[in-house]
């Protein structure tokens, strides 16, 4: 069954989606690996500077480099919220599995969760925590926990009575094979990575959010938020570099919206 | 169908305890307290005597919920230190909730569009709202100065946004708030598959059928209820990204000067307001539907 998985995740993917994981699979490859962040803003992607298709900003850096760079703090936070999210679902799972009181704790929980505006949650995060990528990430995870965990409890509570998973179960087939492999991967497999796509998109506007605001990545650090702001109006710098963070961080935040579907409710 | 709605109110008060509850014991699990702040570690153990931190974090809780549910939502440490929170936060709410009421109609609007300019709503929307407030100032400013330059146009009363505080800039903020970060988007796109089950529906198939009245105003208003609900703590969020950007000195701005200065006790209250009226409204909205909806009042 889990061999089948990426057939079956194929399949019940239309072309937006498959272009929105490209994406998502590009920016953390790009984001993680070209530019990590303990390089330092001066010398980061040295190698690019000879070659800036987008061109360059009033100080001369290349543009291409600093989106490539604000990747960096797009992927960076999101593997954080996607482990913490992961680890909700997986919570999620068990308690949709195990029904009664055990659900309804979690839901209460996760209505709790929902209740506070997700900005607001990650805002307090990180003003109490500190401003790193790790609470940035975490905070992100957390808030959007609700939604993830409304989807899989809708999937996987139906199951619970149903004929051919008690048939599973009269056979022999042990417990965790069906909760884990049949429910949780196999039936929620689409709908989670839908939910991976839709936390994309939500970290991408969070950082860049924070960073214009001017809470989070600051300049020299590059960051898509940063960028937007950086050389807006200024006449010395050509259009495309200008525009280019802009569109940049639109076309993200499109596609992951389209690709994952229409919110679930909070 | 008084049951159903006990259970609805029951499940909104603990949705507000609850995030007190969470908002309290994620301040305290933070390293570092108030008290730190002061090099003598004696004055440091009087300071957290008067202040309570020294009790235990439940007994701390329990304390801040009781004087919560009093309405004592504590005093502000930094951003007007000494005052009491509830007088700090009265104007900027009201601010907030004017932005709040103008937005609205502007959401139901946008939800009602016609499927052709859907598409552009979803693309529109799905720009982030500080992307969206800050093009829309840009091109506010940018358009009357153009306008002023060629000279069909007179100085106008909020030029230059977003530092003239005039109606424009509300009805603008409003605008952004209803569209940004996806909420208009997903508001038009929830209406189109409400309505297109509704005109599925067998009601709706019988009610053509005899030619008698389909669908009216209660089903509208049945299906556009968990719809705006649902996307409050979203818009709610997107109160402080915008007054951050538009200058509006409302809740959200608040907030984030709160968090910004670690004023705990102010950003703590806002957190546990926001989600009260999320709860509230979920609340008001949920036990619409039950008076509104007969299928629902059957329901155990």
């Amino acid at each position: 069954m889990i061999r089948a998985l990426p057939a079956r995740l194929l399949r019940q993917t239309g072309p937006v989606e498959r272009v929105a994981v490209a994406v998502l699979l590009a920016v953390l490859l790009v984001g993680l690996v070209v530019a990590p962040f303990t390089t330092s803003p001066v010398t980061e992607l040295r190698g690019l500077s000879a070659w800036a298709p987008l061109g360059r900003d009033h100080l001369g850096r290349n543009v291409l480099a600093r989106l490539v760079g604000g990747a960096g703090s797009a992927a960076v936070p999101f593997v954080w919220a996607w482990g913490v999210t992961a680890l909700g679902v997986v919570a999620c799972a068990a308690c949709s599995w195990a029904g009664g009181l055990v659900r309804a704790a979690f839901g209460a929980v996760t209505g709790v969760l929902g209740a506070i505006p997700r900005f607001v949650w990650v805002l307090l995060a990180l003003s109490v925590y500190g401003r790193s990528f790790a609470v940035l990430g975490v905070a992100a995870g957390l808030a959007f926990l609700p939604s993830a965990a409304a989807v899989v409890d809708a999937r996987i509570a139906p199951w619970r009575t149903d004929p051919s998973v008690q048939a599973d179960l009269a056979h022999g087939v042990p417990r965790r094979a069906v909760l884990w492999e049949r429910l949780l991967l196999w039936e929620c497999g689409p709908d989670l990575l839908r939910q991976t796509l839709g936390l994309f998109g939500f970290v991408v506007v969070l950082e860049a959010t924070l960073a214009y605001l001017g809470f989070a990545v600051g300049e020299p650090w590059p960051s898509w938020g940063n960028a937007v702001v950086f050389d807006w109006g200024r006449s010395d710098v050509t259009a495309v570099a200008r525009l280019a963070p802009l569109v940049t961080l639109w076309a993200a935040a499109w596609l992951a919206t389209v690709a994952s579907g229409p919110r679930e409710q909070p | 169908m008084t049951l159903r709605l006990l259970a609805q109110l029951a499940r909104a008060l603990g949705t507000v305890l609850g995030a007190a509850f969470l908002l309290l014991v994620g301040l305290e699990l933070a390293p570092g307290g108030p008290a730190d702040l002061v090099a003598d570690p004696a004055v440091a153990d009087v300071l957290s005597a008067r202040w309570g931190l020294d009790r235990p974090i439940p007994v701390r809780a329990f304390d801040w919920l009781a004087r919560v549910l009093t309405g004592d939502l504590g005093t502000s440490w930094a951003y007007r230190p000494g005052a009491p929170v509830w007088e700090v936060v009265q104007g900027p709410l009201q601010r907030t909730a004017g932005l709040l009421v103008l937005a609205f109609p502007v959401a139901v609007m946008l939800a009602s569009l016609p499927r052709r300019l859907g598409s552009l709503v979803v693309l529109v929307s799905a720009l982030p709202v500080f992307l969206l407030a800050h093009l829309v100032v840009e091109g506010a400013n940018a358009s009357a100065w153009a306008a002023m330059s060629a000279g069909w146009l007179d100085r106008p009363g909020w030029f230059a946004l977003p530092g003239v505080d005039h109606p424009v800039r509300t009805a603008l903020a409003a605008v952004v708030l209803a569209v940004g970060s996806n909420v208009g988007g997903d508001l038009w796109t929830d209406m189109q598959r409400a309505r297109d089950a509704l005109q599925r529906s067998d009601f709706a198939a019988v009610a053509r059928v005899h030619d008698t009245p389909g669908p009216g105003w209660k089903h509208a208003v049945l299906v556009a209820l968990p719809v705006l609900s649902g996307r409050l703590p979203m818009v709610l969020g997107g109160c402080v990204v915008l007054e951050r950007v538009f200058l509006v000195n409302g809740a959200g701005w608040v907030l984030w000067e709160a968090a910004m200065a670690r004023d705990f006790e102010l950003a703590m209250a806002l957190g546990l307001v926001a989600a009260a009226v999320v709860a509230t409204v979920t609340l008001v909205a949920e036990s619409a539907r039950v008076l509104l909806d007969p299928r629902l009042r059957e329901l155990p």
